[in-house]
């Protein structure tokens, strides 16, 4: 087997083949059973070194380690002012779009959203998992907010993403998330204004529309999936 | 000047397992493996780190290169034993005496023989659960940089644990 090959099944066993390139390999393990037999033997070295590591108590921290943390001073947090821009009305919009919006003048606190919360918005992170892309039609989450994903697209640093739709109490955005570490972040989030129908939209403004195309532009490692293909991925717990 | 910032130390704090056991996935027992995260909370907390870096992904970057240090420490005092006051520990230690220990023993004994370099890359992949992207920040090298060392590491490996196994590898 060529050096190729092996990293072709390095990457197939981590999930970070692209979607058609993971296709085109799924055919030929069909067809090359010494590729076939390669392949259980890294996925046996793979599972042997998996396990030996599995352990609980590997990660058991001595408690003098985890006081000398909790005791450390800790310097006050920067003010918000070199991250002020997009990324600020992100966090401002996605704080709107699930309800949890204390205080609209509190940037810092806005801030503190994009880097904590909203990694953690496990409703729409689930339903990005499961849900298939498509043109009309909401899937709701159990907040209330409804999500349509549109589309998938393999990025360049290896990770899925998933452009969507996301309604709330009549203000519609549109946003891109990224899988990694098995959940799904929004990496840009921008709003969006009826035109008419419930189905479609068009942005609030250009400048907005721009943040998710230029996100897409930037990161998009091919074209996005076609439905069969996405739905192969789903199925494979996007691996 | 404290070296965290709040949001860094609980994030610092929510991932000390997770570190705890990259330390032991590259040290091979517990007690090499407290004593590198020790060494590695001191460093975070003595140089600090930047403002706006994410903790977790900064502390295993600390980490591997404490671990480096180490290795290249010992390499120094196994090639100039004189130099070395201290007594080396040699033996096994009790803890690898239970089966799952041992199980660990064998598997940290087959990557000991691995380059540094393959071992972070299949070590953060394969044991931490890291993408190709998140390695690729932690070592500070480019994404298809791991994906090379993680095949070669892989094969590697195989020929360790399958010695008399068949070869069917071209190239190196």
């Amino acid at each position: 087997m060529t050096e190729q090959d092996n990293e072709l099944l390095s990457q197939y066993l981590d999930g970070e083949l692209a979607a058609p390139a993971a296709q085109s390999l799924r055919q030929r393990l069909i067809a090359e059973p010494q590729l076939r037999r390669a392949l259980e033997r890294l996925r046996a070295v793979d599972n042997r070194v998996k396990n030996a590591f599995e352990a609980p108590a590997l990660e058991a921290v001595p408690q003098h380690v985890v006081n000398m943390v909790q005791n450390a001073a800790t310097r006050p947090e920067r003010s918000s002012h070199k991250r002020a821009g997009w990324g600020l009305a992100i966090a401002a919009s996605l704080l709107v779009a699930t309800g949890l919006l204390m205080n609209p003048e509190s940037s810092q606190q806005s801030v503190d959203y994009m880097t904590t919360v909203a990694a953690q918005d496990s409703l729409l992170s689930q339903l990005l998992e499961h849900s298939a892309s498509r043109g009309e039609g909401w899937d709701t989450l159990d907040d209330g907010r409804q999500v349509r994903p549109l589309l998938s697209f393999a990025s360049m640093d290896g990770s899925w993403c998933r452009e969507y739709l996301m309604s709330n109490e009549g203000t519609t955005w549109r946003g891109v998330a990224c899988r990694t570490d098995n959940a799904w972040t929004t990496q840009v989030l921008s709003p969006e204004q009826a035109s008419g129908s419930s189905n479609e939209y068009r942005p609030a403004g250009a400048v907005s529309a721009d943040q998710v195309t230029s996100f897409i532009d930037a990161h998009a490692a091919a074209i996005a999936l076609s439905l069969k293909e996405e739905a192969s991925v789903i199925a494979s717990k996007w691996r | 000047m404290p070296a965290l910032s709040d949001l860094q130390r609980e994030v610092l704090l929510a991932g000390l397992g997770g570190l705890r056991k990259f330390c032991y996935s590259l040290t091979g027992n517990a007690a090499d493996a407290d004593d590198l995260l020790q060494t590695t909370v001191e460093r975070l907390l003595d140089k600090g780190m930047p403002e706006d870096a994410h903790a977790a992904k900064w502390a295993y970057r600390v980490c591997k290169n404490a671990w480096i240090d180490e290795i290249r420490s010992r390499q120094v005092r196994h090639r100039y034993p004189h130099l070395v006051a201290e007594h080396e520990e040699v033996s096994p230690s009790a803890e690898q005496t239970a089966s799952g220990e041992r199980q660990i023993a064998a598997v940290s004994n087959a990557m000991d023989q691995l380059p540094k370099e393959q071992r972070l890359a299949l070590t953060l992949v394969t044991i931490e659960g890291k993408t190709y992207a998140e390695a690729a920040e932690i070592l500070e090298v480019p994404v298809g940089t791991i994906m090379s060392r993680i095949a070669r590491a892989r094969r590697n490996l195989m020929g360790l644990f399958e010695p008399s196994g068949e070869t069917e590898y071209g190239g190196q």
